[in-house]
């Protein structure tokens, strides 16, 4: 009876062993990545900013890249309006991406003013140049620096963001997703 | 996962009624008739006839012994036998018995007296052994003399007679020990499987059990090595995927990360399986060990046979007649 009784405890031990094999979440979420946007709710067209969490140690810089991500048409222009907290980062240089300069092919207009923790930034074709863009693409790189320890967000306002068309004619931007930025 | 642990607290249920397995009984008859006179022949060959009524039970006469021993290429005396269980044992599997029993009759300073033993076949223990001097057989010719006067006169027998009988027969086949016993069996093919076959001899099942194991095994850690290289490369992609700027990158990255990921939940589910399986057969190599295992014998001379007479109704119908 006893030998009965420590083999049923064994085996149940046994299983619950095996049972327990690891299996791990597979969390896949780039912002450059239309179906993981999709997934968190962002359609495209839509303008996001990579990574979507950064970390960083006061006094260092930290580069947020802007993106646009399946705009499927043909586009000649996007202006970004980004919010960010002046208090606890300020931006140093401010660079254009190679989607819109073709790989340092192109030479757009590229403008940006900075202003109480909002960045507006605009990049446009003009006259003969290399007239569009019609791809997920690199827009540009902000380069801040960061100022004390904190945890913040630098947002993309969509109403103020816009897209051009060839035609002047302004695309709805139907997502925008931003970063989170922890200052250690 | 509830109808396999269903199946093994059946089986494991079942042990209980292993106990009531019945062993076959060959006798090894040495007795040479020529030294008998005539009448001594005929009572000991009724009395073996009463014997060969009884289930399970075979006689070998000394021919048929020597015969056996001469396939099993055994040179020795057919006498040395009684010195040597393990030869009996070896004699028990050919005539396929579970148990011998022999007997001698020998003489030392107290006097003559009967040697006689049952030997497992499979264990080639000594699982029974009697020593009655013939005095004592004289004692107990009185005392069931005196019995038989108990049950002629229609009284009941005192029990101090019954009890002196008991204590004069030998022992019955509930308290035979056997040197190997099941749990023995059992703890071997805990530990290793096949192990307690082996110890009972069951060398099939000894060399099946041990090989499917080692299957599952081998599998199990095939898998396991898929589940580890599937979760490296899980990783690997999936943080490429993360720093990855460029859309191309991404998708593929993207892809090979479910891949592996799939990869790896399969490989688990494979693992799991086949540890359930394992767990399965080592089981029932367990129990299997622990069924075939040598164990007291509970009725090993089978049922009474119904014909057979005893001193008391012998001396009856004598009286009738």
């Amino acid at each position: 009876m006893n030998s009965r009784i420590e083999i049923n405890i064994f085996f149940i031990l046994y299983f619950w062993v095996f049972t327990s094999c690891e299996t791990y979440e597979l969390n896949l979420d780039n912002p450059i990545d239309y179906i993981a946007d999709e997934e968190a709710g962002i359609f495209p067209p839509a303008l996001t900013l990579f990574p979507l969490e950064i970390e960083a140690n006061v006094d260092d810089s930290f580069t947020i890249s802007l993106f646009i991500v399946k705009p499927d048409t043909t586009l000649a222009g996007i202006h970004a309006r980004l919010y960010y907290d002046s208090s606890k980062m300020v931006p140093d240089t401010i660079s254009p991406g190679i989607l819109f300069t073709y790989e340092g092919t192109v030479t757009p207009l590229f403008t940006y003013q900075i202003f109480a923790g909002q960045i507006d930034l605009n990049v446009f074709y003009l006259g003969n140049q290399f007239s569009y863009v019609d791809q997920t693409g690199h827009v540009a790189d902000i380069n801040f620096s960061a100022l004390n320890i904190s945890s913040s967000e630098i947002i993309i306002d969509s109403t103020e963001s816009e897209l051009v068309t060839p035609e002047d004619e302004v695309i709805e931007l139907k997502g925008v997703r931003g970063t989170t930025v922890i200052i250690q | 996962m509830y109808k396999s642990l269903l199946v093994i607290v059946i089986s494991i249920h079942q042990f209980s009624y292993s106990d009531e397995i019945i062993g076959s009984l060959a006798i090894l008859n040495f007795q040479e008739t020529s030294i008998l006179s005539e009448s001594t022949t005929d009572a000991y060959y009724q009395g073996l006839n009463e014997i060969l009524h009884m289930e399970k039970i075979s006689i070998l006469d000394s021919n048929q012994i020597v015969a056996a021993f001469k396939t099993l290429d055994y040179s020795n005396d057919i006498h040395d036998l009684f010195t040597s269980p393990s030869h009996v044992g070896e004699l028990g599997k050919y005539l396929n018995a579970d148990y011998l029993m022999m007997g001698f009759v020998n003489q030392d300073s107290i006097g003559f007296h009967l040697s006689s033993k049952i030997v497992s076949s499979r264990s080639s223990g000594i699982v029974s052994e009697v020593d009655v001097y013939i005095e004592d057989v004289m004692d107990l010719i009185s005392l069931e003399s005196k019995i038989a006067m108990w049950d002629l006169l229609g009284k009941s027998t005192p029990h101090q007679l019954i009890e002196e009988r008991i204590n004069s027969l030998p022992r019955s086949g509930e308290l035979i020990k056997e040197t190997k016993t099941p749990l023995g069996a059992l703890w071997r093919s805990a530990v290793f499987p096949g192990w307690g076959q082996f110890y009972s001899e069951k060398r099939n099942t000894g060399i099946a059990f041990p090989s499917v194991e080692g299957l599952l095994a081998s599998l199990l850690l095939y898998n396991v090595y898929k589940y580890s290289k599937s979760v490296e490369n899980m990783q690997k992609y999936s943080n490429l995927y993360h720093s990855s700027t460029n859309e191309e990158d991404v998708i593929n990255y993207r892809n090979e990360s479910q891949t592996y990921w799939q990869q790896h939940i399969d490989m688990n589910n494979a693992i799991i399986s086949l540890a359930k399986s394992g767990s399965i057969i080592w089981a029932f190599n367990v129990m299997h060990a622990y069924m075939v295992a040598p164990r007291p014998v509970a009725n090993l001379y089978g049922p009474d046979p119904i014909e057979a007479t005893s001193i008391v109704r012998s001396v009856a119908e004598f009286l009738s007649k």
